[in-house]
């Protein structure tokens, strides 16, 4: 089996990993997630989602559980188990992965924009101009596609501040009763929470690249728990924003939230945030087209360059087919889907695979 | 060096690929007024300023006849120089026929329109919405008169609280029924509030006139604070400005089908008619201003519950104090619920002049 060493001035500090995750995490599904776990878990909707964060936490120490017996990425990993052929096989699925991820990212920030800022907007020049802008972030090296995974977050943390004047408007009783739900309907929303959750997973693919790689480990561990934070808040104060019947209506919740808040120098400060949201954006597209570009590298043996050319000329391709909104829709749900499989079914069963390996070869 | 020019480049080309919209070339709607004009189709009127040379503001209105609210808005953009947009929309007046017609589509629209903000107003109108939108009321231009009329009688706690936001909220959530502020037209150049019309789902049913408003904001608002005036059985007199007060609605624990409205209210005298102000007279008006509060909040209650509406949010509250509760079971049940109104009202030390 190949070794591969990556020189240190390639690497990335432990903690950063922390940002990589709530940035990965933050953006898909994060701006109507509330309307679509409520549909089934009601306003108890964010049990549903601390249930979930929980979850994931059992995820993510099977991901450095498994980095660290074949210590190296998922296609280490995956050749650990099945060899070099197959393990290549085997990983290759996941280059459309992340083209997916970054593709629904993108689709949905347009659809955003052009319902609420530009509705003639020509989707193929600004995705052309935001992809010009990733591969300019991809081609600096993981370094700065990191860089800016930090940035996106703590540039638009102020975010959070601004859903604060709403709480005048809010009535918090709309919670009650709490558990007025069955167990299912509670599963069923902490399901719908896993196109919001998606993105942790990446540190299978990063693991090399991390300076003592374990450190890293509860940073990540960090990085969830502060998107679970994050999302439950969010979720509550959007429940008590809304009334039940209402946030069925509201297409995007997180961004009406915004509609009652008012500054004297902007009536309407959606418009700020949905251009922040550009920003928060921008990470997704950036890691995801990295990765992509990794593993074709890792796959096919061609270089990195190539690879993000392609997945750009792809990304370019695909996004001018997606049109309505039904189309959006089915993107998103196919990612969670995905999502959903890939980090709740497939971790667990390459952790198992792993382990049976390990006391394999040790005999 | 090269790449950079590129990127120069294309910046300045995809800068031209979205519509723009300068505010000189626009005209920012203030105000829409619905009316049902016959069967079928609706009535809009649009109300956008002009900014004269002299600074003065002039009004100019659109009016126009569709089926749908999206049509009204295109064929008034008809009769406009300039594109109409909608993302100025401070107070929307809805006509009273329309209003006993139901206005469900119109706040469907409203909640799914995201260039409409969320503070804005909705009110009825007695007559025509048209009418009140045709007046010329102030210099500062209809559309400002009106948001500024709405919005101060809602700080100054004569009209409960309300805008856009609350009313949707209200409309969505089962067991709350919505309620408008009522505008009348007295003369051409003078407008008031004359009450609050009551809704059940999205029809008119009710009106409560502004003499009741006090009442009614003392069941609806959760807090409160407001003057008013309590008549003395003799001949004298007192004024009692309201600090703060708050309702609780409170369940039987035995008898489900009873509930209790406590109002709380704190307040100081401010003028006494009568010769001298002491405990025994201090207690006296307490207790007469319980008894009055007591007595019109309860035949508030009555005409809600034998109008079917509730704009208590009696149903929303059983709702959150009750796992599986059946909205169908308990708006069959409403109109028997045993509802008791029950006032405490603290004057804090009299003040001597």
């Amino acid at each position: 089996m190949q070794e591969q060493t990556i020189p240190d001035r390639l690497k990335i500090s432990p903690f950063l990993i922390f940002y990589v995750i709530m940035a990965m995490q933050i953006g898909l599904g994060a701006l109507d997630y509330q309307r679509i776990i409520a549909k089934d878990a009601g306003y108890d909707a964010w049990i549903s989602i601390v249930f979930a964060g929980t979850c994931l936490h059992i995820i993510v120490w099977m991901i450095y559980k498994i980095a660290k017996i074949v210590n190296g990425d998922i296609v280490t990993a995956h050749m650990y188990v099945a060899g070099n052929l197959i393990g290549k096989v085997l990983s290759f699925p996941f280059i459309f992965y992340f083209l997916l991820h970054s593709l629904a990212s993108l689709r949905t920030l347009f659809e955003i924009l052009q319902v609420w800022i530009f509705p003639t907007l020509n989707l193929f020049w600004f995705s052309l101009g935001y992809m010009l802008l990733s591969m300019y972030v991809v081609f600096g090296g993981l370094r700065t596609v990191v860089g800016i995974a930090f940035f996106s977050l703590v540039l638009p943390a102020f975010l959070v501040f601004t859903f604060f004047p709403n709480l005048l408007y809010s009535n918090f009783e709309s919670l009650l009763p709490i558990f007025d739900h069955s167990v299912k309907d509670l599963i069923k929303g902490s399901f719908h929470m896993s196109l919001p959750f998606i993105g942790f997973e990446v540190v299978l693919f990063l693991y090399p690249f991390i300076k003592e790689s374990q450190k890293s480990e509860k940073w990540a561990h960090l990085g969830l728990l502060a998107t679970t934070f994050l999302y439950t808040i969010l979720a509550i104060l959007t429940f008590a924003f809304f009334s039940e019947g209402q946030l069925q209506k509201v297409m995007w919740p997180t961004l009406m939230m915004w509609k009652i808040f008012k500054l004297s120098f902007v009536e309407r400060f959606e418009f700020i945030g949905i251009a922040f949201w550009n920003l928060i954006i921008l990470p997704n597209v950036c890691i995801s087209i990295w990765i992509g570009s990794r593993l074709v590298k890792r796959i096919f043996k061609i270089r990195q360059k190539k690879g993000v050319y392609l997945l750009i000329i792809a990304q370019l391709g695909m996004i001018t087919f997606i049109h309505t909104r039904e189309e959006i829709n089915l993107l998103n749900s196919l990612m969670a889907k995905v999502g959903f499989a890939f980090t709740m079914l497939y971790i667990p069963l390459l952790f198992i695979a792993v382990y049976i390996v390990k006391k394999v070869k040790k005999k | 060096m090269k790449s950079l020019m590129m990127y120069l480049c294309i910046l300045c080309l995809l800068s031209g690929c979205v519509e723009t919209n300068t505010i000189d070339d626009i005209n920012i709607i203030l105000a829409v007024g619905l009316d049902q004009s016959d069967r079928k189709q609706m009535m809009g009127t649009f109300l956008t300023d002009n900014f004269m040379p002299d600074k003065s503001i002039t009004n100019k209105t659109y009016t126009s006849k569709a089926p749908l609210r999206r049509d009204l808005l295109i064929k008034a953009n008809h009769q406009a120089a300039q594109p109409l947009v909608t993302g100025g929309v401070s107070v929307t007046v809805i006509g009273e026929k329309l209003g006993k017609q139901g206005i469900d589509d119109i706040l469907d629209i409203y909640q799914g329109d995201v260039t409409i903000g969320a503070r804005n107003f909705f009110a009825i109108s007695e007559g025509t919405a048209k009418k009140i939108l045709q007046g010329q009321y102030g210099p500062e231009g209809n559309g400002t008169y009106l948001y500024n009329l709405l919005d101060s009688k809602i700080k100054s706690k004569e009209l409960p609280e309300t805008n856009l936001h609350f009313l949707l909220r209200d409309y969505y959530q089962k067991g709350k029924d919505i309620y408008l502020p009522r505008l009348k037209q007295i003369s051409t150049n003078q407008i008031e509030i004359s009450g609050v019309s009551l809704f059940k789902k999205d029809k008119e049913v009710d009106v409560i006139p502004s003499g009741k408003l006090f009442y009614f904001r003392l069941l609806v608002d959760k807090h409160n604070k407001g003057f008013f005036f309590v008549p003395k059985n003799k001949k004298e007199a007192a004024s009692i400005k309201g600090l703060s007060s708050k309702h609780e609605f409170i369940l039987s624990k035995k008898k489900p089908s009873e509930v209790t409205v406590q109002i709380t209210i704190k307040g100081a005298i401010q003028e006494y008619t009568g010769k001298n102000l002491g405990v025994k007279q201090v207690k006296e008006i307490q207790k007469n201003l319980e008894k009055k509060v007591e007595k019109e909040c309860l035949q508030l209650v009555k005409s809600f519950q034998k109008n079917d509406t509730d704009p208590m949010g009696l149903g929303a509250f059983y709702k959150s104090r009750n796992r599986g509760f059946d909205y169908e079971k308990w708006a069959e049940n409403y109109k028997n619920l045993n509802i008791k109104v029950v006032c405490r009202v603290t004057i804090e030390e009299p003040l001597i002049i």
